[in-house]
């Protein structure tokens, strides 16, 4: 198992908050504020409907803040929802802290609070270089806000920061990617993520391509986009250690990302927060105001849930684990299904070792390189019935 | 009621010149139906015929109507099926009746089918109403129509009845000209019993109920009858007459039509053409002009998930109950596995089938390229007849081989005679006459091998004529021709699925095209994916697809695996929806691509 790959169970928070809605983005947020006075002492709420058996039994050892724009968050929230976490489980001592934050809402001193209070690692929206891809994006900071943000962050004291980054953006050239490349190398965070951009259903990119009004990306120029990004990242020092998670090493690795990826337990907050607790997945309410509505009224937020049979959970043990560097761990897997992986996908493996897509390593099956870049095409092939 | 006051008779027109909705006004106007209380067009019964507008089943519906001369009268519509692949039931139709309503639409005018169908009416001897529809159209040139009309059958221009199905112009007028024009049956009501089977359908409760008209003699409910083309014996459990519908009656005398329902379980026992007659008292003859109806077109049918091959048995066992055209027989294909050889009438027959197969029993299918029978002479003196290219012995065997021909009818304006003239010649065409049916219409006939009929051939047709020539066509004769067959290999490995038997002289355009257009339809996948056409071992044509580089979604954060997963596990349905050839996943339209490839030429 590799370093920060505990095994313990994580908690997130979502804070739906946001000044402006990019246009890109799915997840759960608002601009508007007014249910903003509700929301912190109902979220607490939410969180001590949890302080029981069997949340309460083993130490927790990360706690993420997501969202929508948690940087938003003044330190007297942030530290009354500390708190409340705090009171409620089990915190282990070497927990790691992460906060979503966006440049331009965040300035030294609120940077020098979070630290105090806690928060050991930063995820910084960046998302590009670029000030016309920022533009594009509908982000609200400058490329040399980012910058001047992720250095105060540095002299605030995180020595865990992350970067997000999105390539493949509507008018993007190989060119101007490669330079934020090189710009994100110069920062040299500890953590980078590369995404795709993908046109989700609901938002303003999807309706604009819809609308003939941006053009997405060839598949062509996507591919060398995402072959150059792992060329130069690797390059770099940096490990490929999700398809699009990059660490400067194995203590970097996003310790409550990586809880999502292989079945370890967690509890999510607020509206739209995910759960896992074996064997059940749920979900909450995507609305604040509906969130603190049944918060008050003592109802559940919760709006969907499901139940994983086996088959569930395999197909998702190695959908998540192909697409993890380290992917899936054959002892673990057999004794959590009572059957071998490699017998049960005798066939898949073979076909995929030969065209040189996977390999069996170190107790492992894992993808290459080239398996990775096409691991939607590979997924599929492993699900019964 | 006195045979005098029976008048039997069909309506003769063109898909879209109204039959449905006059026949339903006719039932309106005769109180056989309450207004608008039943569904549009009632007697196309069947869903696929509503939504495609055509007939696909003869039916039969009995009207009262007290004539203007104040006698009562039975009017018995039977109506008749509305393509060519139908022509054998449309011919026994028409011999059940003693007159025809020719329908032609003022718009549309004369139409090939139209002329076919009315032809065959005058064969039997009908007596002709020739009425022109949608008078009351912007477009309607009702001056043309009359003189197409008039030249057609040489009546008087006066005999033709204007009329709207729409308004209801001219349907009283249609119902008296029916009492005049059309002879009341001369059956012998004391001779031997002879009833035409006109049609005959399948229910679940009653097994196969046959549709009669009594030509002499007289049917009684609980007589031993005998069907002359088996010489099986039934009982007649139950004689009626058909109105909305089945009314049970005692006995059908001389020049009446019903059904009949004996014990017989299929169709099959009651093929339409067919005479009953009574087995105490048989006939000494049937009735003329029946015929065994032979399956033209052929295709392989398979079930996309194997499992399903017993579900897919069951069904076409059930459609070929109701379906006696229709012969199916196990095969096995190499890419394919268990399925059956399937025989239709034509390709329009083909298609209702496969629908009825996806929507009325939910099963998912891949239909093989259709293609004919081909009579195959061996070097040895022996004649095979081959309905699957893939049983086609190896070309040193063969001596010669022998393909059908069909004579077709093309009406169209003249200024598409030349377009006309390059379509016959890229189908391989014998062209043998013309004639001018007015200034406006030409009457084109062609011997088409029937091969090159079922690819897009009607597709053709209407872009290079923009839609104003309509064709009819028959069976006419064995011809030999140079034909090869070419395969298709993916990969290395032969797709039997996807031989073909083609023209010497097309065999390279076709494989090239035919790669092409299966580069398009099998979407990129994990490894390369070689497509060659090869005619014997010699390889003609070769399209690649590259293997896939990059398929994968970035995102997996935020904790939402569900979705995630629900969308993997939508693609694995989607690749359900694929046949595994090898290590290749190939679309179920691949089957087909030989249909859709035409026009494909980048």
């Amino acid at each position: 198992m590799a370093k920060n790959i505990t095994g313990r169970p994580g908690l997130y928070v979502h804070i739906p908050y946001c000044d402006t809605k990019c246009a890109y983005c799915d997840f759960y947020s608002i601009t508007r504020q007014d249910s903003r006075a509700g929301f912190i002492p109902a979220l607490i709420r939410e969180i001590q409907s949890y302080g029981r058996e069997p949340y309460t039994t083993r130490p927790f050892d990360t706690i993420y803040f997501g969202g929508g724009t948690p940087s938003l968050l003044s330190p007297g929230e942030l530290e009354q929802i500390l708190e409340a976490l705090h009171q409620t489980f089990p915190i282990h001592s070497g927990c790691e802290i992460t906060l979503e934050a966006n440049p331009g809402t965040i300035g030294p001193e609120k940077l020098k609070a979070f630290k105090s209070l806690g928060v050991n690692r930063l995820s910084m929206g960046v998302q590009s270089f670029d000030d016309t891809d920022l533009k594009a994006l509908g982000r609200i900071h400058s490329a040399r806000q980012a910058v001047q943000s992720f250095s105060e962050a540095r002299q605030a004291g995180f020595d865990n920061i992350s970067l997000d980054l999105i390539f493949a953006l509507p008018g993007q050239t190989l060119g101007r990617w490669e330079l934020n490349l090189q710009r994100i190398r110069a920062l040299a965070p500890e953590h980078i993520s590369a995404y795709n951009l993908i046109y989700e259903e609901g938002t303003l990119f999807h309706r604009w391509r819809e609308e003939g009004k941006i053009k997405p990306a060839p598949d062509i120029l996507e591919q060398k986009l995402y072959e150059t990004t792992i060329g130069a990242l690797e390059k770099a020092g940096y490990i490929l250690y999700e398809v699009s998670n990059f660490s400067r090493g194995e203590q970097y690795y996003s310790r409550h990302n990586s809880k999502y990826w292989d079945h370890t337990p967690y509890l999510g907050f607020g509206p739209s927060a995910h759960s896992y607790w074996p064997e059940q997945r749920w979900s909450n309410i995507r609305s604040a105001t509906g969130y603190n509505r049944q918060i008050e009224a003592g109802e559940s937020v919760v709006r969907f849930k499901e139940q994983l049979d086996d088959e569930t959970r395999m197909f998702e043990t190695v959908m998540l684990g192909l697409r993890t560097r380290a992917g899936i761990d054959l002892k673990r897997f057999t004794g959590r299904f009572h059957s071998g992986f490699d017998t049960l996908f005798r066939h898949q493996t073979e076909e995929l070792i030969r065209g040189g897509f996977a390999r069996f390593e170190d107790d492992h099956f894992r993808l290459t390189a080239k398996g990775l870049m096409i691991c939607d095409e590979i997924i599929p092939h492993f699900h019964h019935g | 009621m006195n045979q005098e006051n029976i008048r039997n008779f069909c309506i003769i027109a063109h898909i879209d010149h109204g039959k449905s909705t006059l026949a339903d006004r006719l039932l309106e106007e005769t109180h056989t139906i309450a207004h608008r209380d039943l569904k549009e067009q009632i007697l196309d019964s069947m869903d696929l015929e509503r939504e495609r507008g055509i007939t696909i089943k003869s039916h039969a519906i009995r009207m009262t109507y007290k004539g203007d001369d104040k006698k009562d009268y039975i009017f018995n519509l039977i109506d008749t099926p509305g393509h060519v692949d139908f022509s054998y039931e449309v011919s026994r139709s028409l011999a059940a009746c003693e007159g025809a309503l020719l329908i032609v639409d003022a718009a549309q005018g004369v139409e090939a089918q139209t002329i076919s169908n009315l032809f065959l009416a005058i064969e039997n001897d009908l007596a002709i109403i020739p009425v022109i529809n949608k008078v009351d159209l912007p477009s309607a040139e009702v001056d043309n129509v009359k003189r197409q009309i008039v030249e057609l059958i040489g009546c008087d221009e006066s005999e033709i009845l204007p009329a709207s199905a729409k308004t209801g112009l001219g349907i009283h007028d249609i119902l008296e000209r029916i009492i005049t024009e059309i002879p009341a049956p001369k059956g012998d009501k004391d001779g031997k019993l002879q009833a035409l089977i006109f049609d005959s359908i399948f229910d679940s409760y009653r097994g196969a109920i046959a549709f009669v008209r009594v030509f002499n003699g007289v049917l009684r409910k609980g007589d031993l009858v005998r069907f002359m083309s088996t010489l099986q014996d039934y009982s007649a459990d139950e004689i009626g007459i058909l109105r909305i519908s089945r009314e049970p009656v005692k006995e059908l005398q001389a020049g009446e039509v019903g059904y009949l329902i004996t014990g017989a379980k299929n169709v099959r026992d009651t093929k339409v053409g067919d005479t009953v007659t009574l087995t105490r008292d048989p006939a000494s003859e049937a009735l003329p002009g029946y015929k065994e109806v032979k399956p033209m077109v052929f295709s392989g049918i398979y079930p996309i998930i194997s499992e399903d091959f017993e579900n897919l048995r069951d069904a076409l066992e059930k459609l070929s109950l109701n379906d006696s055209a229709l012969v199916y027989v196990p095969e096995t294909s190499k890419a394919l596995g268990f399925g059956f050889r399937c025989g239709f009438l034509g390709l329009l027959h083909m298609e209702i089938v496969q629908e009825r197969l996806e929507r009325e029993y939910n099963l998912s299918i891949i239909n093989t390229v259709p293609n004919v029978v081909y009579r195959v002479h061996l070097t040895n003196g022996e004649v095979r007849e081959i309905d699957n290219p893939a049983d086609l012995p190896n070309a040193g065997v063969i001596s010669k081989i022998e393909e059908p021909y069909i004579r077709a009818q093309i009406i169209t304006p003249p200024e598409y005679i030349g377009n006309i003239m390059r379509l016959s010649t890229e189908k391989r065409a014998i062209y043998v006459n013309q004639a001018y049916l007015d200034t406006n219409r030409a009457d084109m006939t062609f011997l088409f091998p029937l091969a090159e009929v079922i690819f897009d051939f009607y597709d053709k047709l209407k872009s290079y004529t923009r839609g104003y020539a309509s064709l009819d066509y028959d069976f006419d004769e064995y011809r030999e021709s140079k034909l090869v067959k070419l395969d298709i290999l993916i990969n290395g490995e032969p797709l039997d699925a996807l031989s073909t038997i083609v023209h010497n002289d097309k065999s390279y355009e076709w494989g090239r095209k035919l790669t092409r257009h299966l580069k398009k339809l099998i979407p990129q996948q994990m490894f390369e994916v070689a497509i060659q056409a090869a005619i014997g071992s010699k390889i003609i044509a070769r399209q690649t697809v590259k293997a896939l580089r990059k398929n994968v979604l970035a995102k997996c954060y935020g904790g939402d695996i569900s979705r995630k997963r629900k969308l993997l596990e939508k693609q694995k349905e989607g690749k359900k929806r694929m046949k595994q050839i090898g290590r290749v996943e190939i679309p179920q339209e691949a089957f087909l691509a030989v249909l859709s490839m035409d026009g494909d030429n980048d």
